[in-house]
Order: C-alpha cells, then sequence, then structure tokens
C-alpha cells in the first residue's frame, strides 16, 4: 500500500500527520527492520533503529514524492542510520556477534529454511563494504531496478551498476568461504 | 556498461530465499510505533484512534503479555540452539578478524542520501564516549570470551549461552515493561523497571530501563519525578536515543 501524497510546503505542518504517518509505518516497518538487518544492525540495535528512522521519515514526509516508489526512499534513511549506527558501534560489534545469534527472533511467517538462508545471506553481506552492501540489497534483495538505486542512493547509475558488479562477486565468495566453515564445522 | 553477470544459481536460490520480508508481529509494530510516537512527540493513539489501519496493531492486554512470554521462551530457546551454531559462529569470526581492511573502510554514501544532517554527526565523538562505557566485563553474566579462540568450542558455547541467557532475560523484562506501557498500566511498567534495577543494576540496557521509568512517571502523573530522573539520564547517557523519548515525554506532559 502507497502512502497518499503530501501536498504541503516544507515547514507547514500536514493536516493530519500522525494518520498519515500511521500508514506509513504499519505498511513499511517490517521492511524498515529486515533492511536494517540486511545492513548490519544486529537484532539487539534493530528495534530503536526502526524508530530511528521513522522519526527521520516523519520528518521528511512532506517532501516525499508519491511518483516514486516508496521503499527505495525509506531504503535511503535506513542506509544512513544503519551507516551511522555501524560507524559508532563498530567497536563493540564483534563482542556481541555471538549473543546476536542467539537472541534473533524467529518471525511468525517465516520458516527455518528462509530464516536459515536470511542468516546466511545476512553473514555474507557483513563481507561486502557498505556502498556495495547498500546496492546489492536495494537491487537483488529489493528487486528494485537499477536507475532507481542510482537515484535513491544518489550517484550515478554507472556507479550503480560497478557496485552491483562487484558486490555479486564478493558475496559469491563470501557465501563460498562460509560455506567452507560450515563443512568444516558439520 | 551494464552488462551483469547473472548470479550463480546456488547464490540465486540463496537470495530468491531470503527476499521474503518477516512480517513484524502487531504487538511489535504497535510496540516500535509508540517508542517512534513518544520520540516525535505525538500524542498517544488513544483508545482505538487509528484502528482502521489493517487490523495488525492491536494492543489488548492478552496479546500483549503473550507476545512478552513468546518473547522470553523464543529467547531461551534460541540461547540453547547457539550452543549448536556456536562453531561456525567461531569460524565466522575468525575469518573476519583475518581481513585487515574492514575498519579502515570509508563511511560512504551517507552525503548524498536524503535525511538531513543530525546531531549524531556532530556529537559522534561523545556517543561513542557512551557506548564505550558499556564493557563486556560490566554485563551480567559477562562473556570472558575475548580470548574465544583458545577455548574449546563446547566451552565457548557454554559461556555465551549462559551470556544470551542474561541478555534475553534483561529484554525481556523491559519488553514487560514496554507492554505494561503501551497498555496503559503505568504502574506495572514502573514496577517492572525497578525490578530491572535491582537485578541489573549495572545492565546492559540501563538507558532503556531508565527511559522507560520516566514515560511511566510521566503516565502517572509523578512529573517532578520524572524530570529529576530525566536529568539524571541525560546527564549519564547525553546522546541516547532513548533519552530523546524520555525527555520528550516529560516535555510534552501536562
Amino acid at each position: 500500500m502507497e502512502p497518499p501524497a503530501h501536498r504541503q510546503a516544507p515547514g507547514v505542518e500536514p493536516a493530519r500527520p500522525a494518520l498519515e504517518f500511521r500508514e506509513v509505518f504499519d505498511g513499511h516497518a517490517s521492511y524498515v527492520a529486515a533492511t536494517l538487518g540486511r545492513l548490519g544492525v544486529e537484532e539487539r540495535d534493530r528495534d530503536d533503529l526502526v524508530s530511528e528512522v521513522f522519526v527521520r521519515v516523519h520528518r521528511a514526509l512532506a517532501s516525499y514524492d508519491a511518483a516514486r516508489p516508496m521503499k527505495p526512499w525509506l531504503f535511503a534513511f535506513a542506509a544512513r542510520v544503519a551507516s551511522e549506527h555501524r560507524r559508532l558501534a563498530r567497536h563493540r560489534r564483534e563482542v556481541f556477534a555471538e549473543i546476536d545469534m542467539a537472541s534473533s527472533e524467529l518471525a511468525a511467517d517465516e520458516t527455518i529454511e528462509r530464516r536459515q538462508a536470511r542468516q546466511m545471506l545476512e553473514r555474507a553481506l557483513g563481507e561486502l563494504d557498505e556502498e556495495k552492501r547498500e546496492v546489492f540489497v536495494l537491487h537483488d534483495l529489493d528487486e528494485t531496478p537499477v536507475p532507481e538505486v542510482a537515484r535513491a542512493l544518489g550517484i550515478p547509475e554507472g556507479t550503480a551498476y560497478t557496485r552491483l558488479r562487484a558486490a555479486r562477486a564478493e558475496l559469491t565468495a563470501a557465501v563460498r568461504r562460509l560455506q567452507q566453515v560450515e563443512r568444516r564445522t558439520a | 556498461m551494464s552488462e551483469l553477470e547473472p548470479l550463480e544459481d546456488d547464490i540465486l536460490a540463496l537470495v530468491g530465499a531470503a527476499k521474503q520480508v518477516p512480517e513484524l508481529t502487531g504487538a511489535r509494530k504497535a510496540e516500535l510505533f509508540d517508542a517512534t510516537a513518544a520520540k516525535l512527540g505525538l500524542p498517544p493513539p488513544g483508545g482505538g484512534e487509528g484502528g482502521g489501519g489493517g487490523g495488525g496493531t492491536g494492543t489488548g492486554a492478552g496479546a500483549a503479555a503473550a507476545a512478552a512470554a513468546a518473547h522470553l521462551g523464543t529467547k531461551l530457546t534460541m540461547a540453547l540452539i547457539a550452543t549448536f551454531t556456536i562453531g561456525i559462529v567461531v569460524g565466522v569470526i575468525a575469518d573476519r578478524a583475518l581481513s585487515p581492511d574492514r575498519s579502515a573502510q570509508p563511511v560512504a554514501s551517507a552525503s548524498v542520501l536524503p535525511a538531513p544532517p543530525l546531531a549524531a554527526e556532530r556529537d559522534a565523538g561523545a556517543h561513542v564516549a557512551a557506548i564505550e562505557t558499556i564493557s563486556p566485563a560490566s554485563l551480567p553474566d559477562a562473556p570472558k570470551a575475548a580470548p574465544a579462540a583458545s577455548t574449546t568450542p563446547a566451552h565457548a558455547a557454554s559461556t555465551e549461552a549462559l551470556s544470551s541467557r542474561g541478555l534475553a532475560a534483561e529484554r525481556a523484562l523491559l519488553d514487560i515493561a514496554r507492554s505494561a506501557l503501551a497498555r496503559g498500566e503505568a504502574g506495572e511498567a514502573l514496577a517492572a523497571t525497578s525490578r530491572h534495577a535491582r537485578e541489573y543494576p549495572d545492565g546492559a540496557l540501563v538507558e532503556e530501563r531508565e527511559a522507560i521509568a520516566v514515560k511511566a512517571l510521566v503516565a502517572l502523573g509523578r512529573k517532578e519525578e520524572a524530570r529529576t530522573r530525566v536529568q539524571a539520564l541525560e546527564q549519564r547517557f547525553p546522546t541516547g536515543l532513548s533519552v530523546r523519548a524520555a525527555k520528550a515525554a516529560v516535555d510534552s506532559a501536562p
């Protein structure tokens, strides 16, 4: 469900901001939470950061162009919040990596197989740098066309293609490494 | 220029299986919305307001309590699963530790994204300092696993399972407090935060606990206590995300 267009000028309070914002929130909170996970935000931090993303979304909702798809627009907020978080939390991430494995929850509609695939992919994505990971997630997981990926991330299309190509190669290599580790420990 | 090599079949299958976005439960979504609304200073959705939003956000007492119980159960189960997966985890972490360039990676593309620059950039240094005070040793059941590579996988697994349980129990207690607050039972929420304070005085989630306690005090009309407590919270976590929410709750109190 796409949210309604916003016609107010920036700085003018929309007539029913809470209700419209709630529609955006309800329609996309799961997507934002999943995106943060794909961008490397650990489970224990995800609630706080979902909230932080939507605080920013709320502030910017008036400038949202309803002619554009909503997910890439939201993705850009999530990417920025994840990036800031990663910078602040980098030094403590590895200490907690094991805990996250234990505390991640199984969503009601997620099968064990899908969960395993998601976890494997999230670990492999963790091997990519931020720029490549963002392009890969937005294109290959969200199925956003490259021109829209480029627009959402504010990069030229050619750059998006270059990053996507490199991301696919690196992700494949990362999955192979993880599979080897699994085989060794099986 | 735009020629793309297709992904190999098994990678494509993996990506395909991971594409589905797991849907958050209605109760969790409602909690998240309440937390976000508090940060924004939006009025709480009293009673049925906003109830036309698809029926996925009900916050009935029974549903919230069941969610809290399920939350705890799931986390404890996952802690046990960790025992079996820790071998893989240790391997992955060792693998990551051998990649020297990760810590030097540039923070990219932030400047081209649409979100306005936030205070987070300005006071990043202060925030890092705040985070640094949460050392592994200060956690309940602290993971003394820094030298995990030199311990056996089984030993590491049991240590990590213990620390996971500690954190999971902390979170479960705060989930109960949050759920109670969402149902409008501020007294129960405050009691749960008090219990957390007794059991985990230096826990990993002190900031979250205090923020919930402040909101509960506001809801109980004990504004002066809330104000005193939020000031202490602000001093301890000057840039904490939860602190802003707590402060907004106090400031918007009648």
